[in-house]
């Protein structure tokens, strides 16, 4: 734990996107092109005859990054990354197109990682940067109109309203953010991630 | 006997006017900016009883961000006077009626509670989409920046950067892409 901690803390972490490709070119993590060949369902229809097939493509613009623990299978922990819900390019490699999670035998995520992955994902969709769920109804049924959010906790239309917040000491605040992502996440002052409003 | 002190005089105390896009901007940081610079608050030369304050001019007033859950938590309420006369509406539904009365009620409570403030509040112009009226868009010098910086989404970076970003692991041989 001690040495995995090391070899983690020696590798440059990151929250934003841009920051990635510096700091990893900078340390000694070598990248290196590879050629992966997937599997694309594509449909004719004919005058008697529908075929359907799976056609093989090369995606031959893959640029991979070597982890620097490699006996981690995690690919977030073994080269240390820390995300937040703005890294769309990193959580893009995680979800289907429609928006819904890769298991978690195909990426090798860590159960830990994963619920990060899940939760930033989450967020990220109901901020409207990933593509995901389009329909928002209440819990009664009534149609919620899209709003610009950020950092939204809690399903949309899963909270009641807060009539009386109480008073200065005991007050009920309103829930943003995660407290694990806050825990891990990065910043560049040392003021911590606001997690009540 | 020179003017070009004249002129430095007008340029100093001249009225200016901004413009801001509230798009994705919580609406609390615009109050708390706005407030500032209707003021006067950014000049040198301010002092309360001198008029050295600006107009500002918010714009997409409608595309407001809440953190959070705030849109159905946050409850605003108000009461007639009369009875039964209490409404409370959630945030949502109150933007709904009227996409400027957020922006404007969290401006006018930032600007201190003064026989001033409602000739300044006068000198806020918001508007919920962008069409401002020319008479307006004519003075128009100077764009202020919001208080947050606005995250990008996956459709606005191009297909080079997705493509030349890193992979974090390598899928399956022959993966079927959905």
């Amino acid at each position: 734990m001690s040495v995995l901690g090391r070899l983690v803390s020696s590798v440059c972490s990151c929250g934003s996107n841009s920051g990635f490709l510096a700091s990893v070119q900078k340390s000694v993590l070598p990248t290196y092109l590879t050629t992966r060949m997937y599997r694309k369902i594509k449909q004719k229809e004919g005058e008697k005859v529908t075929v359907i097939k799976g056609e093989v493509f090369e995606d031959t613009k893959n640029v991979y990054v070597e982890k620097a623990v490699p006996d981690d299978p995690c690919p977030l922990r073994s080269r240390g990354i820390q995300i937040t819900y703005e890294d769309v390019l990193i959580l893009q490699q995680f979800i289907t197109s429609t928006g819904e999670m890769l298991p978690r035998e195909h990426t090798n995520l860590s159960q830990q990682e994963f619920f990060k992955v899940l939760t930033c994902v989450k967020m990220a969709q109901r901020a409207n940067l990933l593509p995901g769920t389009e329909d928002q109804t209440d819990k009664q049924g009534n149609f919620v109109p899209k709003l610009n959010r950020y950092l939204t906790r809690y399903d949309v239309g899963s909270r009641t309203p807060i009539r009386s917040r109480g008073l200065q000491y005991t007050k009920r605040l309103y829930r943003i953010g995660d407290r694990r992502l806050a825990r891990d996440a990065p910043r560049v002052s040392s003021r911590p991630w606001s997690l009540n409003h | 006997m020179s003017f070009g002190r004249a002129n430095q005089q007008w340029a100093t105390f001249s009225r200016v006017w901004h413009i801001l896009n509230a798009d994705r901007q919580p609406a609390g940081g615009i109050g708390v900016l706005v407030s500032r610079y209707v003021q006067g608050l950014h000049k040198p030369i301010y002092h309360p009883t001198s008029d050295v304050g600006d107009h500002v001019v918010v714009v997409n007033a409608k595309k407001i961000a809440y953190s959070g859950n705030k849109w159905e938590e946050k409850v605003f309420t108000a009461h007639t006077g009369r009875r039964k006369g209490r409404v409370r509406m959630q945030a949502f539904k109150v933007h709904e009626l009227d996409p400027t009365w957020i922006i404007r009620r969290n401006i006018y409570r930032q600007i201190p509670n003064n026989l001033l403030r409602r000739t300044l509040f006068q000198r806020v112009h918001v508007f919920e989409d962008e069409n401002v009226p020319a008479e307006i868009m004519e003075n128009v010098t100077n764009v202020l920046i919001g208080p947050r910086p606005v995250p990008k989404a996956i459709t606005d970076y191009t297909e080079e950067e997705k493509d030349s970003f890193p992979k974090l692991f390598l899928r399956d041989k022959y993966f079927l892409k959905s």
